[in-house]
């Protein structure tokens, strides 16, 4: 028997660990604690699918170019479609995150869970920034000439300069939705691999956590 | 039939559930919110629609209010403007820069990465591309060039003074007779290369053919009144709470509330560091929110607002039944 | 469909003169304004709306 065969390969720990911490039935469950019978429950799925739709319209207005929608009322249509789906995107997700924290959904070891959604939503704001300063109309010029001052400040202007467009398109279309669609995968890994949190302890009874 | 294991009282959330579960289509859910969302997308954007106000070009600028764009090519050209003492991350600039607290500022330590002098970016590079066919205006810009600092402000001083009572008319600066030296015809074909569209060109193009980066013109048009003035009417200045909005009636960031609201409270609304301050604060609330889970005090306001007890209202209604009951069961409904 | 929706959103014109809701210091715009009020009327109907789907297996 040879060494290399006792030596386990790096594609067979990979395998092993995902297969450890999320096994099919924990990463694809079809039940659900019963204690999950509330519509804030419905706001995680709501953010995605409204993530969804953003990338769609988005991903119909890169095949017309970055100039299309000023031109033809279609792409006019589908930054509309942009637009609000980045609306409906923040307002699921705010909700989301104001039933999460009041339900101290951070308990049992879920803390990067949280993290990782506070995460996305910062990232979200950024990515939603580089998006209005992309659009090459009279918003974009005033957003820019504003926030430069803003970043200047900070030291991140020297690096991120929002008045030059080429940087700022290809942050919004490639970079920050690629982190956040990262971000909101480890996030969702995350509550398959510890499960959704349980309630608070009822009245009288106390779990110390 | 339900039982006091399927509604455990105090479920410790370090170990896997082990109470009770119900059937549940995780894909369909899914599924079903994406049609959702995308039918209110529709619904919103059929409705709405979404704005697209024309940017402002220097030729509209020059053309609506050619005072305004007079005066911040002066301002550029004799080192009063907005930029000329901005600092960095544009020019060097002694003492510019915010400070986040005393004399610390990230913005000097980093320096000029983005180097632009206004008076060359805005008044004689551009300048240069008419000089080459109008001898006059090439003469003009060798005698404003030669001349020393002193002689350079008088002119512009004077000019910047008469301008106050000057008048425009057909593209044509008429100021009261002075000694301006070549500033004058410096000025009077700026505004025409602009009221042209040609500065708009020259401001943008670098040094190849393809263009992608604004910041030149961007950061002229900033330095003068006009398009703030358009901000100003659809509530965009900082002071309007502006981060906030949009134009006309749209809906805008309503999120960035918490980062706009400093700008309006003293001391920041009349600080000439607030940009570095609230950057600062912001910074330090928005780890304070990633980490809430660690921070004593933050991470029980759920158990002193119980609002949780809304969220799981049926799992305690079950769970106090089933654990008052002898043998711990209890009929399903 | 390009006209039709043109039609449309000609019913609700957006980019009119800009409403704003202004005392003392505050100032908001009628449409950050609207999905505020809404985001918490979601949140609130959201905890109290009974919640369907509570057979057991």
């Amino acid at each position: 028997m040879s060494s290399v065969e006792e030596r386990p390969t790096w594609t067979g720990r990979l395998r092993e660990a995902g297969v450890k911490a999320l096994p099919p039935e924990r990463l694809l469950p079809d039940t659900q604690p019963v204690f999950v019978s509330s519509w804030i429950y419905v706001f995680g799925a709501l953010t995605i699918a409204a993530f969804v739709v953003v990338l769609v319209s988005g991903a119909v207005l890169a095949l017309g170019g970055v100039g299309w929608w000023h031109r033809a009322a279609t792409g006019h249509f589908f930054n509309s479609l942009h637009l609000w789906s980045t609306e409906l995107f923040f307002f699921f997700m705010v909700v989301h995150l104001w039933g999460k924290f009041f339900m101290a959904a951070w308990r049992g070891r879920r803390a990067l869970t949280w993290i990782t959604g506070a995460v996305s939503f910062l990232v979200s704001i950024a990515t939603a920034f580089t998006g209005y300063l992309s659009q090459q109309n009279f918003d974009s010029q005033w957003i820019g000439t504003q926030a430069k001052d803003g970043l200047n400040a900070s030291g991140v202007g020297a690096f991120f300069n929002v008045l030059d467009y080429g940087q700022m398109i290809v942050w919004h279309v490639l970079l920050l939705p690629l982190v956040v669609g990262l971000l909101i995968a480890g996030h969702v890994l995350l509550v398959r691999r510890r499960g959704v949190c349980p309630p608070l302890p009822a009245r009288g009874a106390d779990s110390g956590k | 039939m339900a039982s006091e294991e399927a509604y455990p009282a105090a479920p410790d959330p370090a170990v896997e559930w082990t109470g009770g579960k119900r059937r549940y289509d995780l894909v369909k859910e899914l599924t079903i919110a994406i049609g959702i969302v995308a039918l209110l997308t529709v619904l919103l954007s059929a409705l709405f629609s979404s704005p697209d106000v024309k940017p402002v070009t220097v030729a509209g600028w020059a053309t609506a209010a050619p005072s305004d764009f007079v005066a911040t090519a002066l301002s550029e050209l004799d080192g009063t403007s907005g930029l000329a003492g901005y600092g960095p991350p544009y020019n060097h600039v002694a003492g510019a820069g915010q400070n986040i607290i005393g004399g610390v500022s990230i913005e000097r330590a980093l320096g000029v990465h983005i180097p632009i002098n206004p008076a060359k970016a805005f008044v004689l590079d551009p300048l240069a591309i008419p000089a080459q066919t109008n001898p006059q205006l090439a003469a003009a810009l060798r005698t404003y060039q030669d001349a020393s600092d002193k002689q350079q402000q008088a002119w512009t001083t004077a000019y910047t003074k008469a301008l106050a009572h000057g008048s425009f008319s057909n593209g044509h600066i008429a100021l009261a007779r002075g000694r301006y030296g070549p500033v004058g015809l410096m000025m009077q074909s700026l505004l025409s290369q602009a009221q042209s569209g040609g500065l708009d060109g020259a401001l943008v193009s670098n040094r190849g053919f393809y263009q992608t980066d604004y910041t030149k013109p961007l950061l002229f048009l900033a330095d003068g009144s006009y398009l703030g003035n358009i901000a100003q009417k659809q509530n965009l200045l900082g002071s309007q709470w502006g981060m906030m909005n949009e134009t006309g009636n749209y809906p805008g960031q309503a999120w960035l509330w918490l980062y706009t609201f400093w700008y309006q409270m003293p001391p920041f609304n009349t600080s000439t560091n607030a940009d570095a301050q609230i950057w600062a604060i912001m910074a330090i609330l928005s780890l304070a929110f990633v980490c809430i889970p660690f921070i004593p005090g933050i991470r029980s306001i759920p158990r002193f607002i119980p609002i949780y007890r809304l969220v799981w209202r049926d799992y305690y209604h079950h769970a106090d039944r089933l654990h008052q009951e002898p043998g711990g069961t209890a009929p399903s409904p | 469909m390009p006209a039709a929706v043109d039609l449309l959103a000609a019913v609700f014109n957006l980019n009119g003169r800009p409403h704003y809701v202004h005392s003392g210091w505050f100032l908001i715009s009628v449409g950050n304004l609207v999905v505020i009020v809404l985001m918490v009327v979601v949140f609130v109907l959201a905890l109290l709306l009974p919640f369907p789907g509570r057979r057991r297996q």
